[in-house]
């Protein structure tokens, strides 16, 4: 019995050493581990580049990928050397997971993203995999801001950035480039079979023939059954011609069509000459089998052209490749990239890995060892090998399509289900069951796009009714709203949308409507409002608003709306209405032909403009500037403000750092005098479209007014630049004086559900390409399809893009209700008497009391 | 007073086991229970979504050509897996305990595949079961063919319908030992005298095997059956280091995985995942329950 | 020992056919290793399916020496990780065992049933819920929380394996031994335990082997500086381009703890079979 009695002696030993485990983990790893981290001993007395952005000193990166062994690796390494000259203090954490082309990688990174556990960068390939996946979840950051820092754009492919983004956000650092679609040869078999490397489908098909004729069974060289997908992928593009094969996949393409039967057919036709073992080879074993002479052909990706070399084989000699037949002078590609995760642990030290994945010298130490070419074009040539620069060539000049193998055509889920139908048919299905199966693959990945949408997969299933309130009830306005009515019924057609407009000028009655029901308690769940003051300054400041900050971020809105909007709809941080559409205020129009007849341009400032429109009252025009009721003369007011200031002094009046009691306000206010004294006498009986309509008829040669103008002439039946000109008021160009509709959230909206629901289709794309296009505004979004939209709104979107902002007083930008209703108090008394000094003392004491002038 | 001791004795018997129940309760029970709910769910995507949508992924997977081929690839490779397993376990062990010279080294040598990662030794077959035929014959084809065993040659896991079949040669080659180890554990505990007294009766050594050590190993039997089972079920990456990832040699494990990991089709991933524990508990869990009762009580 | 192989009588010519036997057994266990030891001393260029069963045109160390230069660094946490995880796994196997086998608690019927129920949860289905678990615990990352992982999976195997011993152990023995006074304790230490070796073995021949050879659960629930030695050998293979001259070396490498254990351990099925016949 006694020498069983060493037993639990033992596990008590164990049992000691498990909690020393425990508890001096981690103080032995650091020293333990030398080399799982680049040793950065000889870049610590390299002087950090002068383009590096600081980043904390003593900081860390972990980056992700699946480069582990061979060249890989390798390729990995020399570009962390590279980071590590630049960034000596950014400790490098090289966490690559390997296996099957990414497999095991990509499921340990999405469980440590479910578990909340991101690195601070990862590899993955470029185009849908990451799109469809990553930015679909809302997981990265848009790289854009990198894009411009450095350069990029100049020297990545044009072809190659619409693949990497989404909206125009730019998601990650591509940092080398595959070709996929070449075809692999053994020269010696061509020319003892009397073969020439074929360059259509039916030469190579022939040529096979042949090859069969002469005793191969199996010409084509094929492995396990991602290489078949790989072989499915080529041969669908050989069959259908790069535009064909894109539409396929960006949805506009029909996969039951004739075509793609035929495409079908010649891939079935092709796996007829491949050998019968496949599935039991690997992608390397295949290429082996073409070395070897035991089959004449091969398609694969051009990494085969490494493992060539590495079996020591010579280029020409044992092996000679060609685009896959049909495929020439198409580059169907593969790129590894790198994001920028949300919310990275140490994001500045990710944006300097990112910088340096992006660089030349990042990627010319990279790519040559790797085997790959650089996604940059201005790539050492000398570096890189005869095929690698071969490549290059074709990289430039080449039509770029993408891989469906390699993640760039398709998302994850889509590329599964094609995986699955293909794999039923490798397994004894038929040509029409694959084909059937492929149209449900595209069907139901258009749903999951759909469903993908982060904000709506919650929501798609909210019901009730939802009570919208604006102003908008005739004419562009309607209409527009319609028209995003239609799309926010199609996205949950179960709310019912309760259309709460209330007309009246520039929506004076429709706030007092809604002023009243909120005092009743009895608020609508969503309205409509300017973004700017108007809305902080009443409903913020009463606390009746909830900030946004959740659907921007939810729904990437901060990315598509242009910087300078997002802190004009915000206070102290939080945002709080969804901005609809952009309109420009400061907009002068004219009468061509009036000025023609009066041998007059259009004015560029605010001099010659007088001095034309005293031309026009010396050739008889009582009046050449039509303006209408007084809201119209503070809209003229503001642009004159604005011409007459310049956009600084002009946002300084209003941000409460200018002096509204100044010889330049004086200067300002005389000009605007000026600009009275051409107006007609009758201007307080006409509305906004009655003085434009004097424009139109001859009767005047100016007016100024937003641009909301345009659509009611293009109503009217008027040409533009024929019935109309315009340019911004003289003296304003390059600036942007804008205005916007926005809806809001209220604090205990009836239906918040729905009310969320209309946000975020009234931010959304679709329903801003729905609505402004109608409405006659352009859209608030930066990203909004350009075709949709005419010639003015196209010009306005350029100047939106390029101009400098500012703010509109009339319609609640700079100013909140009550300040700007003191304003416009001021400006009508100053309507009656012409009192500049009066008029410039009320406005003095308007900005004390309702304003920042304290 | 001895029935006073036997309940203190009750309440630390119920303490000892108590921290391993409450572990697989929540690392087990507690972990199924999510994947239920997410088995119910329309989770497509890296955002969890537990919009609840009743068994419409359990209905999709029974009408799915892919699962079909999975659950008849898993039964195939089952049966000959355990069974295989079983039958080369119980043998080597037998032929181990006749007291052979050198049955430590042989012992270490049947147990030295559990040893190696299959990472690699699914290459190794893969290359071992090559099913080229002619001048490219390599492998064990070549093997056979050389030493006049040409009946032997086939196309592995390349026949068609029984492909499966030959992926389970791997799996026998890497547990058998561990199953000889568990009846070799079994074979020792059976007391010399029980055999010494068959055989006095007269009884030959196969008849002894047969009569007396079979059935007192049945325990171990049973236990590495549920051993076994559980590993077949999950079989996962020998599959995919031998075959790569192929629908026709695909298993509910295989198709989980690519499904959610590659497809980001989570909620069914864990609908397959459900599924394959309740083919358990309506399988094995009636049966287990009962010979385990039987056990005690006799 | 060798007494008790003479003891039986037999029969030559069958004693012959057992090596005959004996050998071809061998022959299919050895064939594979065969080939990766071949390959593990080949170069790149010589590793083709064609010349598989070829020798190596030299006898190169460059692999293997390339191998373990790679995986070193994480042999020491896979040592951390696995001692632990195989004796604490044997000592829970052991104890559950034993009171569901012979002492016996009100509901232990369904205990037992539940645990085992476990063993067939996919684990690829749990990873998210048990990659959160780790975080709100802090174990995540760590080569602790990778044991306790193993741990509490390894419960229902071990439990199972030891309960088809304990099964065994004579129900009288236990009540002469209550009879005389002992408790629960004393029956496991004096009557049970001494009858575990072989149980024992095999219990921690399955959870050295499982968490050694685990690649799932390490490379999910450990960061780089903990990994074991599966995730490295798994590293050696990029995406693309595999040498699997340096994969069989280095998998032949990571395996050679493994076999020194099992060596090791093979002792105790000697001493296993003492007791036995000690009992009888």
């Amino acid at each position: 019995m006694k020498k069983t009695h060493y037993l639990p002696v033992v596990l008590l030993i164990v049992l000691g050493l498990f909690l020393a485990a425990c508890g001096g983990g981690t103080a032995q790893e650091v020293s333990e581990q030398p080399a799982a981290t680049t040793a950065p001993e000889t870049a610590v007395e390299q002087p950090a580049d002068t383009e590096a952005p600081a980043a904390d000193s003593g900081s860390q990166v972990e980056v992700f990928s699946w480069w582990t062994g061979g060249g890989e690796a390798a390729g990995l390494e020399a570009m962390i050397k590279v980071f590590a000259e630049k960034y000596p203090d950014i400790e490098f954490i090289n966490a690559a997971v390997a296996g099957g082309a990414g497999t095991n990688a990509r499921a340990v990174l999405a469980t440590r993203l479910q578990a909340g556990d991101a690195p601070d960068s990862w590899q993955g390939h470029a185009g849908q995999e990451l799109i469809g996946t990553y930015v679909a979840a809302g997981q990265l950051e848009p790289l854009n801001f990198l894009y411009e820092q450095n350069g990029w754009l100049d020297v990545m492919p044009e072809t190659l950035i619409p693949l990497i983004s989404q909206d125009g956000n730019i998601y990650s650092v591509p940092v080398n480039i595959h070709r996929a679609n070449v075809l692999w040869a053994n020269p010696n078999i061509l020319s003892e079979n009397g073969l020439e490397m074929p360059a259509s489908l039916d030469e190579w098909f022939a040529a096979m023939d042949t090859l069969q004729a002469n005793g191969m069974d199996a010409p084509l060289a094929m492995g396990e059954q991602w290489t078949a997908m790989h072989l499915f992928e080529t041969i669908m593009l050989a069959s259908l011609g790069p535009d064909a094969y894109n539409a396929l996949w960006d949805g506009t393409g029909d996969w039951s069509s004739p075509e793609v039967a035929q495409a079908l057919a010649n891939y079935e036709k092709a796996l007829s000459y491949t050998n019968s073992d496949a599935s039991a080879l690997s992608w390397q074993d295949a290429g082996q089998l073409v070395i070897d002479g035991d089959a004449a052909f091969n398609v694969m990706g051009d990494w085969q052209e490494g493992f060539y070399r590495e079996l020591g084989k010579t280029p020409n000699v044992d092996y000679v490749w060609a685009p896959v037949p049909g495929t020439d002078g198409n580059f169907q590609f593969l790129s590894d990239s790198f994001v920028l995760p949300v919310g990275a642990p140490h994001r500045d030290a990710a944006i300097a890995w990112l910088t340096v994945a992006g660089s030349k010298e990042g990627q010319d130490a990279f790519n040559p060892v790797k085997g790959s070419i650089p996604a940059r074009s201005d790539g050492d040539r000398a570096l890189y090998g005869e095929y690698l620069q071969s490549a290059m060539d074709d990289w430039a000049s080449n039509n770029v399509v993408g891989s469906l193998t390699h993640g760039v055509v398709a998302n994850d889920s889509w590329k599964s289900e094609i995986d699955t139908a293909l794999g039923l048919y490798l397994a004894g299905g038929d040509l029409d069951s694959l084909q059937s199966a492929l149209v449900a693959a595209a069907g139901a990945s258009d749903q999951q796009a759909l469903d993908s949408a982060p904000a709506e997969e919650t929501m798609a299933d909210v019901s009730g009714p939802v009570e919208v309130f604006s102003w908008w009830t005739g004419g562009g306005e309607a209409a527009g709203l319609e028209a995003m009515i239609k799309v926010f019924a199609e996205k949950y057609p179960n709310v019912e949308f309760q259309n709460a407009a209330v007309a009246g000028g520039a929506g004076t009655n429709a706030r007092a409507v809604l002023a009243t029901r909120l005092q009743a308690g009895d608020a609508p769940d969503s309205w409509q409002g300017h973004a700017g003051q108007e809305l902080i300054g009443t409903y913020v400041a009463a606390g009746q608003l909830e900030p946004l900050n959740f659907l921007y971020e939810e729904n990437g809105w901060l990315d598509v709306m242009p910087e300078t909007l997002i802190p004009l709809i915000s206070q102290d941080g939080n945002i709080y209405s969804v901005p609809v559409n952009i309109h420009r205020a400061n907009v002068l129009w004219a009468n061509p032909t009036v000025l023609a007849d009066n041998g007059i341009e259009m004015p560029t400032s605010l001099d010659e403009w007088f001095a034309a429109m005293d031309t026009l009252q010396a050739n008889g025009m009582d009046a050449p500037l039509a303006m209408g009721e007084q809201w119209t003369a503070m809209h003229l007011f503001e642009t004159i403000l604005l011409a007459s200031l310049g956009p600084d002094a002009y946002n300084a009046l209003w941000d409460g750092t200018g002096d509204w009691g100044s010889a330049e306000v004086t200067q300002a206010l005389d000009n605007y005098a000026k600009a009275l004294t051409y107006t007609n006498s009758d201007a307080s009986a006409l509305s906004w479209q009655d003085a434009g309509q004097i424009v139109l008829d001859g009767d005047a040669a100016f007016n100024v007014m937003g641009d909301w103008q345009e659509g009611f002439y293009r109503e009217l039946g008027s040409v533009p630049q024929e019935g109309y000109t315009w340019a911004p008021v003289p003296g304003t160009a390059g600036n942007f004086q804008f205005l916007s509709d926005s809806f809001v959230l209220p604090v205990g909206a009836p239906h918040r559900d729905a009310a969320i629901a209309w946000l975020t289709v009234a931010g959304s794309k679709e329903g801003q390409d729905a609505f402004n296009p109608v409405k006659g505004s352009i859209p608030a979004r930066s990203d909004g399809d350009r075709a949709l939209y005419g010639e003015y709104l196209q010009s306005a979107m350029d100047d939106w893009a390029s101009n400098n902002v500012v703010g509109s007083l009339t319609h609640g930008v700079v100013a909140n209700d009550s300040w700007k209703s003191e304003i416009d108090t001021a400006l009508g008394l100053f309507l009656g008497t012409s009192d500049v000094a009066g008029f410039q003392t009320a406005l003095v004491d308007a900005c004390a009391s309702s304003g920042p002038c304290q | 007073m001895a029935r006073k001791k036997l309940d203190k004795d009750t309440i630390l018997a119920i303490i000892l086991v108590a921290p391993s129940i409450l572990a697989v309760l929540i690392f087990v029970y507690g972990f199924i229970a999510w994947s239920m709910r997410v088995s119910f769910s329309n989770w497509v995507g890296l955002l969890p979504n537990y919009e609840f949508i009743g068994l419409r992924n359990y209905i999709e997977l029974l009408q799915d050509p892919r699962f079909h081929i999975d659950i008849r690839n898993t039964v195939v490779f089952t049966v000959l897996f355990v069974g295989g397993c079983l039958f080369l376990g119980v043998g080597l062990a037998i032929l181990l305990d006749q007291g052979l010279r050198g049955e430590s080294f042989f012992r270490s040598l049947f147990l030295f595949p559990m040893a190696i990662s299959f990472i690699v030794t699914g290459v190794v077959w893969r290359w071992l079961m090559n099913p080229a035929m002619g001048s490219r014959m390599s492998g064990l084809n070549l093997l056979f063919d050389s030493v006049g065993l040409d009946f032997l040659v086939n196309k592995w896991h390349t026949t068609p319908q029984w492909g499966i079949a030959a992926i389970a040669i791997p799996a026998i080659w890497q547990m058998s030992g561990y199953t000889m180890a568990l009846y070799l554990g079994g074979l020792r505990a059976i007391p010399e005298s029980l055999r010494e007294a068959a055989r006095v009766d007269g009884a030959s050594e196969v008849q002894v095997y047969r009569r007396i050590i079979l059935p007192l190993l049945w325990p171990v039997t049973l236990s590495a059956m549920i051993i076994l089972g559980h590993i077949s079920l999950k079989v996962f990456d020998l599959i995919v280091a031998v075959a790569g990832k192929q629908v026709s040699l695909d298993v509910p494990a295989v198709y989980m995985w690519t499904t959610t990991f590659d497809g980001q089709f989570y909620g069914r991933g864990a609908s397959i995942g459900i599924l394959l524990l309740l083919s358990v508990a309506v399988l094995v869990i009636p049966y287990l329950y009962q010979s385990l009762r039987e056990e005690s009580t006799s | 020992m060798r007494a008790r192989v003479a003891d039986r009588p037999r029969r030559p010519p069958t004693r012959a056919w057992l090596y005959i036997l004996l050998l071809i057994m061998a022959l299919f266990y050895l064939l594979p290793m065969y080939i990766m030891l071949v390959t593990g001393f080949k170069s790149f260029d010589e590793v083709s399916l064609k010349t598989m069963w070829n020798l190596p045109s030299g006898l190169a160390f460059d692999n293997f020496v390339a191998a373990y230069e790679q995986l070193a660094p994480h042999l020491w946490n896979s040592l951390r990780l696995v001692i632990p995880t195989a004796a604490i796994s044997a000592m829970l196997g052991s104890i559950n065992g034993f009171v569901l086998t012979r002492w016996r608690f009100p509901g232990a019927d369904i205990v037992f049933p539940l645990l085992l129920f476990g063993m067939f949860i996919p684990y690829q289905s749990i990873l998210i819920p048990l990659v959160q678990f780790m975080r709100t615990t802090g174990l995540y990352g760590s080569i602790p929380g990778l044991a306790l992982t193993h741990i509490i999976y390894g419960i229902p195997i071990t439990t199972l394996t030891f309960r088809s011993y304990y099964i065994t152990v004579p129900k009288e023995m236990v009540e002469a031994a209550r009879i005389d006074g002992a408790g629960l304790l004393e029956t496991y230490y004096h009557i049970f335990l001494p009858v575990s070796a072989p149980a024992f073995v095999v219990v921690l021949i399955w959870q050295f082997t499982a968490a050694w050879n685990d690649f799932l659960f390490a490379v999910v629930l450990t960061n780089p500086e903990n990994w074991p030695i599966t995730v490295a050998l798994n590293n050696l293979a990029g995406s693309q381009i595999i040498a699997w001259n340096v994969q069989m070396a280095a998998s032949l490498v990571a395996a050679i703890p493994t076999l020194i254990i099992y060596i090791f351990l093979g002792r105790y099925f000697l001493r296993g079979l003492m007791s036995g016949a000690l009992k009888g």
